[in-house]
C-alpha cells in the first residue's frame, strides 16, 4: 500500500510538541464524513492506523487534550488522500468553528466586541497548548482586524485551516461577511503568523 | 513537592472528568430533544442548532450556524421578537413564519428565554419553533365549518 507519509516525515511530527483539544480532530472527522461520507472517514482512519495512530474520530472525547502532530497528520492525509486543496482546508476550518463546543464555553463574552478581543488569548490557549494567539490591532471604523500567532510550528495545511476559522468565528460577533489572508508565515521565512480579516 | 504535583494532577484529572460527563450530559440533553431549539446571540447570529431545529428547517447546524437569524425569519418579525425577549426575559406563544431551506414558509409558534452570563450581561436567547402547520390546517378546516354552518342556518332562517 501507498505510505501517505514517509518515515522522516512522520518522525520529523512526532517530534512536535504540544496538544490539542480532541474538538478540534473530531470536527475533522466530522467534516470529512459530510464531503466524502462514511467511506471517505474508513479510508481516512485506514491511513491513520497504517501509519500507527488507530483512530476513530467519531469516539474522540471532544474536551481530551491528543497530541498535536494528530491535527497536522490528519490534514496531511487529507490532502494525500483526496487532494485536498486550500479552499477545502479553509472550508474546514469554516465547518470546525461552526461545531466547536469550545467556542460555545466562549459565547459568554459574544456580548461585546471588545470583551471578545480580549479574550481571544485563553480562547486559542482551549484549543492548544502550544502558540500564543493575539490580537495586534484592530479598526470597527476602518473593518479589520490583525491577528499574530506566535510559536506555533505545526503545517502549512494548518494555515489554510486557520484561514476558514477565523474569520468565521469573528463573523459570528460582527455579523458581515469577511475575508481571511495570511501576511506573514512562520513556514514562508517569518518569525511569526499574522492574519489580516476584512469586512 | 513531588506530593503537591501529584495531588495537583490527580486534581485535574477529577475535574477532566466530570468536564467529560457534564459534557455528554449536556450533549444528550440537547441532542435527545426532538424539540427544535437553538440559540441566538444578541446581536442575531445563530450559534447553536439541536437536531429537531435541523428538522424543522431542514438545514444542517453547520449550515445556519454563525448566519445571521434573518436567514429563517423575516428581519421585522425577529428584530421585534429580541427586543420584546430583551425587554421581558421571555417570550411565549408568539406565530412566526419560519423560511425552510426549500424556501417553504412554516407557521410556528415561538417560545424564548434570554441567556445571561455570570456577570449579568445578556449574551442571547434561546429561541424553540413549534411547527403548527397542522394546528393552523385544522384551524382552517374549523374556520370553514363554522362559516358553511353559518350560511346553512341564515339559510334555514331565511326559509322560515
Amino acid at each position: 500500500m501507498e505510505q501517505k507519509i514517509s518515515k522522516e516525515e512522520l518522525r520529523e511530527l512526532e517530534s512536535l510538541k504540544g496538544k490539542v483539544r480532541g474538538v478540534s480532530l473530531k470536527a475533522d472527522g466530522g467534516f470529512v464524513l459530510k464531503e466524502m461520507g462514511e467511506e471517505g472517514v474508513k479510508r481516512l482512519e485506514k491511513t491513520m492506523s497504517d501509519l500507527g495512530y488507530p483512530i476513530v474520530y467519531s469516539e474522540i472525547k471532544e474536551m481530551d487534550y491528543y497530541p498535536i502532530f494528530l491535527k497536522a497528520m490528519t490534514l496531511i492525509v487529507l490532502q494525500r488522500l483526496f487532494n485536498f486543496q486550500e479552499k477545502d482546508f479553509m472550508e474546514m476550518g469554516r465547518y470546525g468553528s461552526k461545531v466547536s463546543l469550545i467556542l460555545r464555553l466562549f459565547v459568554k463574552y459574544f456580548f461585546s466586541f471588545e470583551r471578545v478581543m480580549k479574550e481571544i488569548p485563553k480562547i486559542w490557549r482551549k484549543y492548544y497548548t502550544v502558540g500564543d494567539l493575539k490580537v495586534a490591532e484592530y479598526n470597527k471604523e476602518k473593518r479589520y482586524l490583525i491577528g499574530k500567532l506566535y510559536n506555533f510550528n505545526l503545517h502549512p495545511l494548518e494555515c489554510q485551516y486557520l484561514k476558514g476559522y477565523f474569520p468565521t468565528v469573528l463573523r459570528m460577533i460582527i455579523r458581515d461577511e469577511m475575508t481571511c489572508e495570511e501576511i506573514k508565515c512562520l513556514h514562508k521565512g517569518d518569525d511569526y503568523h499574522e492574519f489580516l480579516l476584512k469586512w | 513537592m513531588d506530593d503537591n504535583k501529584e495531588k495537583a494532577e490527580d486534581k485535574e484529572s477529577y475535574l477532566t472528568d466530570d468536564l467529560a460527563s457534564l459534557e455528554s450530559y449536556i450533549h444528550d440533553l440537547f441532542y435527545f430533544s426532538s424539540l427544535p431549539l437553538c440559540f441566538v446571540s444578541n446581536i442575531g447570529v445563530l450559534l447553536e442548532a439541536n437536531p429537531g431545529f435541523e428538522e424543522l428547517s431542514q438545514y444542517k447546524s453547520f449550515e445556519v450556524v454563525g448566519e445571521p437569524v434573518e436567514k429563517l425569519f423575516s428581519k421585522k418579525m425577529i428584530d421585534k421578537l429580541a427586543k420584546d425577549t430583551f425587554k421581558r426575559r421571555a417570550v411565549r406563544g408568539r406565530e412566526l413564519k419560519l423560511v425552510n431551506k426549500k424556501g417553504k414558509l412554516i407557521p410556528v409558534q415561538v417560545f424564548t428565554k434570554v441567556r445571561e452570563n455570570e456577570e449579568g450581561d445578556v449574551v442571547g436567547y434561546f429561541l424553540t419553533p413549534l411547527d403548527v402547520t397542522k394546528m393552523k390546517a385544522k384551524e382552517e378546516k374549523m374556520k370553514k365549518t363554522i362559516k358553511e354552518l353559518k350560511e346553512k342556518l341564515k339559510g334555514c332562517r331565511k326559509k322560515k
